[in-house]
């Protein structure tokens, strides 16, 4: 398992992925400080008022440039052949899909989630963190959802596996059925009065919305938790489903 | 140590009905060089992605080194079917080192020996992606022999290499087999490249095997093959296998017949010719080649 994550990783650092992704972050950064400035103007506010008032620019960013990013480092090892490598090498199926799970799919969040944990940190601790019950749960959660989103990325386009489909299957689940499934949920149940059920928790979009507020409840906890294992857990047997049936053009 | 490396029973694979492979049996002795040889569309990329574990098997069963545990064994092979694989974002140097890091080779200096031993030394940093065809099947190679496998398995490995790159591989390969004692399964439509250093030969056509002949056997088979021209070549054919029960030869061009068996009876053969009532217009005994002995197992339009 060691030398597949050390080949991974060292395909991820030299064949130029990780290069094109600081110059996206980079390049996002400033677009992404423009569109918080058009919103955020009370420059004393703690974190949770940033965090609720910049929402949107920050969702729109993470939704939808961060997994084509990797659906397409995934991808191009597909249409190059050169994921076929670990196969023809002898590994099992389950144990290539949890390698790439624990080195990529925990390595990009970590990269990903360092410049946002950065910004939120800046804002937290020069302004205070608000009525943030905790701060410390506030950067697990978050955590949790941007690797949540990367490994599923990560295992959609393993399942995919064509670099065309796996830009766009990322999309269509999340910046699509989720959205839709939230709207759904916020038009049908908000209309009636009623509250939203707790259980629209586990669809990415409907926790990306809450986590801003900085009030957890036990069960937005346990269903954000608890969805991105869930829906790790079943991708991740599709792709040893998928790898087993050994369709490899 | 078991002196087969590879053992192929009754290897079928089908796409719903049709079937691309089927029941192909192969034994493989270690430290031969096996040349599979066969038409576009035989199966021979499909027996050796089999092997690779990148398809799955419909029936039949494998062995490598005695051990049906493919997946285990795998490890002690290299396999580089149809083109080569690259990371064309990286240079030569980089790809060798991930395929090192996959297959776990320590030595950095490796790296550079064996660039330079597929004529790919002074690439520097120049991208894969930037390569000529020749110099990716080099450095496919190259990704293949690093880990010194004990058996290499290779698709149409001279594909777009010039003349002098062809001749380096087929130097490097026999080097392998002869110094090292790798076991090496390669397929090539350059059947003359083949015959230099093949030690036997695996005709497949149609999915299953037809043949399976050493260079020795080859080169005894066609020492001498008999040219028959006769003003009736329909008809000599019937003679040949009705009478005299000559079941290899080919039909060249419609104008001539090569047959490959009973070619010290050569009296006997031109007696039951004209006993016939044909006319014989030429009849020689002939050396013959792989090319042309393929050609008569598998024939063709060419035949």
């Amino acid at each position: 398992m060691l030398k597949l994550a050390k080949a991974d990783i060292y395909r991820f650092f030299k064949s130029g992925i990780f290069s094109k992704i600081l110059i996206l972050l980079s390049c996002l950064l400033p677009i992404v400080m423009f569109l918080i400035s058009l919103t955020f103007k009370h420059n004393d506010a703690g974190l949770d008022d940033f965090l609720i008032e910049s929402q949107m620019p920050l969702l729109m960013i993470v939704m939808l440039a961060i997994p084509t990013i990797f659906a397409v480092f995934v991808g191009t090892s597909y249409n190059s052949r050169l994921a076929y490598y670990e196969i023809m090498d002898g590994n099992k199926p389950l144990k290539i899909v949890v390698t790439k799970i624990i080195s990529l799919g925990l390595l990009l969040s970590t990269i990903v989630y360092v410049p946002f944990a950065i910004l939120c940190g800046i804002v937290g601790g020069v302004n205070g963190f608000g009525n943030m019950e905790n701060p410390v749960l506030f950067f697990v959660l978050t955590y949790v959802i941007f690797a949540h989103i990367i490994i599923a990325t990560l295992l959609y386009s393993m399942i995919a596996r064509n670099l065309i489909l796996a830009s766009f299957i990322p999309y269509i689940r999340m910046g699509f059925l989720d959205l839709l499934v939230t709207m759904f949920g916020e038009v049908y149940f908000l209309a009636d009065g009623k509250d939203v059920p707790a259980f629209f928790d586990v669809f990415i979009y409907n926790q990306m919305g809450k986590f801003t507020s900085g009030v957890y409840s036990n069960s937005f906890v346990v269903y954000t938790i608890l969805s991105a294992v869930i829906e790790i857990a079943v991708l991740a047997s599709i792709a040893v489903m998928v790898y087993r049936k050994k369709k490899f053009k | 140590m078991s002196d087969t490396v590879i053992k192929l029973d009754k290897l079928t694979k089908a796409y719903g009905k049709v079937k691309v492979v089927n029941e192909f049996n192969l034994e493989v002795k270690r430290g031969h060089i096996y040349g599979l040889i066969g038409p576009n569309g035989a199966g021979k990329t499909t027996i050796m992605k089999m092997m690779a574990g990148l398809t799955s098997v419909t029936k039949g069963s494998m062995e490598f080194f005695g051990d049906k545990n493919l997946d285990k064994n795998r490890p002690r092979m290299s396999f580089m079917i149809e083109n080569p694989i690259l990371d064309i974002n990286m240079t030569a140097r980089e790809n060798l080192e991930y395929v090192g890091y996959l297959k776990g080779i320590p030595s950095q200096e490796k790296y550079d020996e064996i660039l330079e031993f597929v004529g790919l030394g002074k690439v520097g940093k120049k991208r894969a992606g930037n390569f000529s065809l020749g110099m990716r099947q080099r450095l496919g190679i190259a990704m293949a022999i690093i880990s010194e496998p004990e058996v290499l398995v290779l698709d149409e490995p001279v594909n777009g290499l010039d003349p002098e790159g062809i001749v380096d591989v087929r130097n490097l390969l026999t080097k392998l087999s002869q110094e090292k004692n790798v076991t090496i399964l390669i397929s090539s439509h350059l059947l003359s490249e083949l015959s230099e250093f093949c030690t036997d030969y695996a005709i497949i056509n149609h999915g299953q095997l037809v043949e399976t002949i050493s260079a020795e056997e080859l080169r005894i088979k066609c020492e001498n093959h008999i040219t028959i021209k006769t003003d009736d070549i329909p008809a000599t054919t019937a003679v040949l296998e009705q009478k005299l029960g000559i079941k290899e030869y080919k039909v060249v061009h419609n104008e001539e017949i090569h047959v490959f068996e009973k070619v010290d009876e050569l009296m006997t053969i031109s007696k039951t010719i004209t006993d016939a009532g044909l006319t014989i217009l030429k009849f020689v005994a002939e050396g013959a080649n792989l090319e042309e002995y393929y050609l008569s197992k598998v024939g063709g339009e060419h035949a």
